[in-house]
């Protein structure tokens, strides 16, 4: 479970994130939506412990993460935004790296190990140097690495970036199976369709504020007549331009 | 777009990296230009002072003020084309807005010029920083007439560059074969041991200068050395700037002009090479610009990295492993390692045989070793925190407390550098170099100032860490390594103070009535000491980490 209260993050007088509450129960995948710069990466490095709220808490499984960092940490895994590893360990010998960080004990480790790589098609390259890893290979293996200690939460963001049709196809299969089996999963996005296709619910943030949350139902019944897909929806509440003024600046 | 606005861009990005931070960084960095400036200063007042006073001795004493000179620019020209191989490569293969411009509609001509530019101006500020000093110094003490300056300001680049065309070459070729993250790894290495044979020779070679005769003799030897003696010295580019800049603090310009034009020539020749060079490499696809290549396998099983750790706990255990992954495979990390290691070896044996077992070599000999580890775990312990770079999210994310993840990366340097020092004092002890009172000295110091080092070098890393380092020199920011310098030029003249303050004193009585005390209680107060430090720095390095904030 997952629980934002108030929070808020500031830098000097500019407001990244505004007040923003939310609750994730177990079992749901929420896809956060939002424009470029509208405090989805600020909001998930919040949860995540990289970054400190200006005001507000972040409860992970029922710990906040200022108050009990080790106890919020141990259950959360992060996908962050760009896959940034260690080029020079092997991404065998990255997941191994991870999973002692969450005290994994060894014979767990190489189960999980074997089964992710073999999961996400990198059994393979597993023993190469991060180095010499494609974009998606390196996303891949971030979302291994974040799946290792079996967490109860997983934040990801952007994952599907950079993956191959079947990779993230495969990813989306495993999130969903996360939640089936109770886990709790935040994924921002900016493929509307995915967010369409697999969320239960969906929040839009714009401008630090989170403008909508629901099921995508719920914001379709919500929304203007004709506004029928996630797409009008979001260009709506995040005041995305016109078709008018695009077709001008087209023709311009 | 032309040449003219795609370097004002360049230097509107190299400014704004300055300039456009935060006021408080700002303020810093307006400080430190203001201390570099005076330090500038003040290299340049003491080199004029010591070429002054050098201008005064009898016989020879300008005529070694010429050799200094001439032996500067020998050795700026080694320096120079050792960094900038490397720099050029990076330059060249690596930058990162090198896909941009090879993509926009740009003559590669163009940007072959910028590149070097770039080149010229990022591996020379070294050697400038050197010579500039030296130069001016000299023609200050000379009185050199007005020309003399002019000539620095022009000679100078026009010298540094001829080891960037070099590099350069240098570079595309090596790139044909190699790919170009691992030319800079191959060089690092090259690099790294030229400088060693460097200092092993000069040390094995170093004559002796006791008497007036012999300094006398080696004068005359090093002038023949300096001017090229007639032997292929004489062609290098040093060789020609070295006759220019003498002739031009002399007063005598007409004797400058055949040096110049030849200097001049080398320069010209040898840009042209590498545009010729550059065009058909990047046009023919000789270089491989994009990166990638060969992968890389390693070992499926748990290897030797893991068991050497067996005691530490497992997250302890995972930082460290991963650390020392990190430094073993890549050549450019392991260099300072390896070089402080072969000194720590090399020095003692140098040193015994040229003063022998005197009463001094013992405890200048233990200053040497607790010195270098000292140094040698500062270094990796900067380093060791630096490394990580933009993936220390994923150490900052993990839940373990902040103490022992900065446990893990202190105790790194310490397991590298304690178990050596204590294996090279036993080797010591085996070849007779050193007693059994030194033994029982190092077993206790070198720990202490590991320990020490390790923790100070955790404190730089972690408070003057570049995450988004793309070679290694840069890992640490500019200040951190002024930091660092501060620290080793403040051990080395700490150092240099109390041998002196022993010296006057006689060194025998003081060190005398020091080895008569308790060596337990002594060694026991400076272990307590050492550890004492170490927390301290540790407590100041786990406020810092528990307060970053990781914005990028």
């Amino acid at each position: 479970m997952l629980n934002l209260k108030n929070l808020t993050k500031n830098y000097d007088a500019f407001t990244a994130v505004k007040n923003l509450s939310l609750r994730v129960p177990a079992g749901e995948l929420f896809g956060f939506l939002g424009p470029n710069g509208a405090g989805k990466t600020t909001t998930i490095k919040m949860i995540s412990g990289l970054l400190r709220p200006s005001a507000g808490t972040v409860e992970i499984g029922g710990y906040d993460i200022l108050t009990h960092p080790m106890e919020a940490k141990a259950v959360l895994g992060l996908v962050p935004d760009s896959p940034v590893l260690y080029k020079k360990l092997s991404g065998r010998e990255f997941l191994r790296f991870v999973a002692e960080l969450y005290s994994v004990d060894r014979e767990t480790t190489e189960k999980r190990t074997g089964d992710l790589l073999d999961l996400l098609g990198m059994a393979g390259n597993a023993d190469d140097l991060i180095e010499t890893y494609s974009h998606g290979m390196k996303q891949k293996t971030a979302i291994m690495a974040a799946l290792v200690h079996d967490p109860g939460v997983v934040v990801l963001d952007e994952p599907t970036v950079g993956l191959d049709p079947r990779s993230a196809r495969v990813a989306k299969d495993v999130l969903r199976a996360l939640c089936d089996r109770g886990k709790t999963v935040f994924m921002s996005t900016h493929i509307l369709e995915i967010a369409e296709r697999m969320c239960d619910r969906v929040g839009i943030i714009n401008k630090g504020e989170l403008v909508a949350v629901g099921a995508i139902s719920d914001l379709r019944a919500g929304g203007e007549d004709g506004k029928t897909s996630l797409e009008d929806i979001f260009l709506e509440l995040t005041g995305g331009p016109e078709e008018q003024e695009i077709i001008k600046f087209l023709d311009s | 777009m032309s040449l003219y606005r795609l370097i004002t861009y360049k230097i509107k990005i190299f400014l704004s990296r300055i300039f456009r931070v935060s006021d408080r960084k700002k303020v810093f960095r307006i400080v430190s230009v203001a201390a570099l400036s005076i330090l500038f200063g003040l290299f340049i007042a003491g080199t004029s002072s010591f070429f002054g006073v050098l201008k005064h001795v009898e016989p020879g004493g300008v005529l070694l003020a010429g050799l200094i000179v001439a032996v500067t620019l020998h050795a700026l020209l080694v320096l120079a084309f050792v960094l900038d191989v490397a720099t050029t490569t990076n330059i060249f293969f690596l930058s990162s807005d090198l896909p941009l411009l090879m993509a926009a509609p740009i003559r590669t001509s163009k940007v072959f010029a910028l590149k070097y530019l770039e080149a010229l101006a990022t591996g020379s500020l070294v050697s400038i920083f050197i010579a500039l000093p030296i130069l001016i110094g000299y023609g200050i003490a000379f009185r050199a007439p007005f020309y003399f300056y002019l000539a620095i300001i022009v000679l100078l680049p026009v010298f540094l560059s001829i080891p960037v065309s070099i590099g350069t070459i240098a570079g595309f070729v090596i790139a044909r074969f190699v790919r170009p993250s691992r030319v800079k790894e191959i060089l690092g290495l090259v690099g790294g041991a030229l400088g060693l044979t460097f200092w092993i020779g000069f040390q094995v070679l170093r004559p002796a200068l006791e008497t007036p005769e012999q300094v006398q003799d080696f004068t005359v030897r090093m002038q023949s050395f300096a001017s090229g003696g007639g032997g292929p010295l004489g062609l290098l580019p040093s060789s020609h700037a070295a006759s220019a800049f003498l002739a031009l603090r002399a007063g005598r310009p007409s004797e400058a002009i055949v040096p110049v034009l030849l200097l001049g020539l080398t320069a010209g020749v040898l840009f042209g090479i590498s545009v010729l060079a550059a065009r058909k490499m990047y046009l023919a696809g000789w270089a491989r610009v994009a990166p990638g290549g060969k992968k890389r396998k390693v070992r499926k099983g748990r290897s030797l990295i893991d068991t050497a750790y067996f005691w530490a706990p497992r997250a302890e255990r995972a930082i460290m492993s991963a650390t020392a992954r990190l430094f073993l495979r890549d050549p450019q990390q392991m260099m300072p390692v390896a070089t402080i290691t072969i000194m720590m070896t090399v020095f003692p044996f140098l040193t015994a045989r040229r003063q022998g077992a005197g009463m001094l070599y013992s405890p200048i000999l233990l200053i040497a070793i607790a010195g270098l580890a000292l140094i040698g775990s500062m270094n990796l312990g900067m380093n060791g925190v630096a490394i990580d770079g933009k993936s220390f999210w994923r150490i900052l994310c993990a839940p373990v407390p902040v103490k022992r993840k900065l446990a893990a990366k202190f105790m790194f340097p310490v397991t590298v550098f304690v178990p050596l020092g204590w294996a090279l004092t036993v080797i010591f002890k085996a070849a007779g170099l050193v007693s059994w009172t030194f033994v029982g000295y190092a077993v206790w110091i070198i720990p202490g100032m590991s320990v020490v080092g390790s923790s100070l070098g955790l404190v730089i890393g972690l408070f003057y860490a570049n995450w988004d380092w793309d070679i290694p020199k840069r890992m640490i920011s500019v200040t951190g390594r002024l930091v660092m310098g501060g620290i080793f030029g403040g051990f080395l003249a700490g150092t240099a103070i109390l041998m002196g303050v022993v010296s006057r004193r006689g060194y025998a009585a003081v060190f005398g009535s020091m080895m008569s005390g308790s060596r337990v209680a002594g060694a026991a107060i400076l272990l307590l000491t050492a550890l004492l430090i170490a927390y301290l720095l540790i407590l100041l390095a786990s406020r810092k980490l528990e307060r970053m904030e990781w914005k990028d």
